[in-house]
């Protein structure tokens, strides 16, 4: 087995083991990259030197008995909207397109300090605004399982880095489901924790309400060693919480005996019958292991993408406004007069799903139709959030499909109304600041991956990762590699 | 709400504007039907029981994160907040003309 095929716990156990160095792995990590780049188009950049610079400082670490811990050595990628100081962070857009970032963001440089090389930036929507990543200035990623399908978004090259063999583990980010619904669509764990349980702090803003930073990886386990790095506190994200988050591989191996679970009904309803019937299998698998299943109803959840719409536009609008062409990004040139700048920068080089956002944004923050658009949305997540919080006191983790059907073909074109149903299963996590897990969990008649949604109290990480390993163990989707060429 | 074809273009021409954004005649109308989505969509949550429910501006806040002292910290100085600047002069941003002719 090429070290490639490895999930990142084995490869942290051959490089403790001195069996494999890291500048071994980075090699053959970099040999992958090349090789299915162009199949999958995952990568914006690659960090050649870099990578294996800091695979050479870990081997030099470990040689001198000094090694940072168990992801000491090895590489990883970020999806393109996280700062590596020095390094362009594009967000896929024209717009940031040249962007040089002028620090590192926290997460960066808690996996420098883990000792993980940086092996490269991952594809996805522009400015994270999607859920296909084919809105991407430098073209559509593809689909590991079926090129000629979506990887989903918005954090879709780490979905298919690490789906292709091509990365071990990524850091992706989520504001309606873009760490889940990508994880879902190409066989991989994605991990969306609980609002302010990772630090945001340079990674760029799309709607600071509801974004978190997360890993994705091919394992349970990969996925818990990630959050033990990332779940540490950061004055430099005021909505960060203060206390570290523990270590999440303890008691991952504890089973789900007597844990209280709920299938959420109406998610279920939504799902077309491949996707639905791997839910009902998972919930009866959770029964067979100890665990009780009862039905939660969320009535209002239909009504979750209607907020979510209108938030995440209201955020991005506000955000976003500082990509005025005056202080960074693409600018236009010639202009006459200031408010010709804005218009033009902007115009050119904002991707028109992103403009369609912000001017809804804007809209629902103007005089006149705040009340009637912001403050309703704003008032109706209250009301999901006490939902699902009711939910929540009678059972541990709510099961769901991560999304309605499986990967779509990379030309799909939704309507507005296509669009909102895309993440109705994943955005009431973000809504409600909940932590959410996307398991692989079987695969429809075409072979395409399938994924269960777990949801779970706010900073009760350990109980998703929990449930979601025991699942795991006993459906271990994981092991079936897209057919893309071995190294 | 309700709005005449008329009227609610007009809207969707203002929000634009103030997003400052440039839009082909072909993105507009995009934009338009993109936003008429929404505001129909809106009208389901007049049938919700609003009145008296806090808005939810940030989950798990304050009560897991508690402010923190007001302290000046160092920031990252102009050199470095000029370097990517479409066009600078010394210490500053270049801007074309503000007030317009």
């Amino acid at each position: 087995m090429s070290l490639n095929e490895l999930t990142l716990l084995e490869l942290s156990e051959k490089l403790s083991a001195k069996t494999v160095s890291s500048v071994e792995a980075t090699q053959v990590l970099l040999k992958r990259i090349a090789q299915v780049q162009p199949q999958t188009n995952a990568f914006i950049a690659v960090d050649e030197e870099g990578a294996l610079e800091e695979a050479k400082a870990s081997d030099e670490r470990r040689g001198r008995g000094g090694s940072r811990g168990p992801l000491d050595g090895i590489p990883i990628a970020l999806k393109d909207n996280i700062f590596v100081e020095g390094q362009k962070t594009t967000c896929a857009s024209l717009i940031l397109k040249d962007f040089v970032a002028p620090m590192d963001a926290a997460v960066t440089t808690q996996l420098r300090q883990a000792g993980m090389p940086i092996v490269g930036k991952l594809n996805m929507d522009d400015l994270a605004m999607g859920s296909s990543s084919a809105s991407s200035v430098f073209g559509a990623t593809h689909n590991p399982y079926a090129l000629g399908r979506s990887p989903g978004g918005s954090s879709g090259g780490a979905a298919a880095a690490v789906a292709a063999r091509a990365s071990w583990a990524a850091l992706g980010s989520d504001t309606g489901g873009s760490i889940r619904q990508p994880a879902s669509f190409c066989n991989v764990v994605g991990l969306k924790p609980s609002f302010g349980r990772v630090s945001r702090r340079g990674v760029v803003g799309y709607a600071s309400s509801l974004d978190q930073v997360g890993p994705m990886a091919r394992t349970v386990k990969d996925a818990a060693l990630l959050l033990n790095m990332l779940a540490q506190p950061d004055e430099g994200d005021v909505l960060c919480r203060t206390a570290a988050g523990g270590d999440y591989m303890q008691g991952i191996e504890g089973g789900i005996r007597g844990m209280r679970i709920g299938l959420w009904k109406e998610g279920l309803a939504w799902a077309e019958e491949g996707v639905a019937e791997q839910i009902r299998e998972a919930a009866k698998a959770c029964e067979k292991l100890g665990a009780t299943v009862v039905e939660v109803s969320f009535p209002l959840s239909h009504l979750g993408p209607l907020a979510y719409a209108i938030i995440s536009a209201a955020e991005a609008s506000s955000n976003l406004a500082r990509l005025d062409g005056v202080r960074y990004g693409y600018a236009h040139r010639g202009s006459k007069n200031l408010r010709e700048l804005y218009f033009k920068s902007r115009g050119e080089g904002l991707g028109k799903a992103v403009k369609n956002k912000l001017v809804l944004g804007t809209f629902t923050l103007s005089h006149g139709y705040y009340e009637d658009f912001f403050v309703k949305a704003a008032k109706l997540r209250t009301l999901l959030s006490e939902e699902i919080g009711k939910a929540l006191k009678e059972v541990e983790v709510v099961l769901s499909p991560v999304a309605s059907t499986p990967a779509f073909p990379l030309d799909f074109s939704p309507t507005p109304a296509q669009s909102a149903e895309l993440d109705k299963h994943t955005v009431l996590a973000n809504l409600a600041g909940l932590p959410a897990l996307s398991l692989p969990y079987g695969f429809s008649a075409t072979g395409l991956p399938i994924g269960l949604h777990l949801m779970g109290r706010a900073f009760e990480e350990a109980t998703l990762l929990r449930l979601a390993y025991a699942l795991e163990q006993d459906k271990p989707c994981f092991q079936k590699a897209p057919t893309l060429p071995a190294v | 709400m309700k709005f005449s074809s008329e009227e609610f273009k007009t809207i969707v021409q203002t929000a634009i504007h103030n997003t400052h954004v440039a839009m082909s005649e072909e993105e507009f109308l995009a934009c338009q039907q993109g936003m008429a989505f929404v505001v129909n969509w809106a009208e389901e949550m007049d049938k919700l029981p609003l009145e008296g429910v806090k808005i939810t501006v940030n989950v798990n806040f304050p009560e897991n994160c508690p402010t923190r002292p007001d302290v000046v910290t160092p920031s990252m100085g102009i050199e470095k907040a000029l370097s990517q600047a479409p066009a600078k002069l010394g210490s500053c941003f270049i801007v074309p003309q503000i007030i317009s002719e």
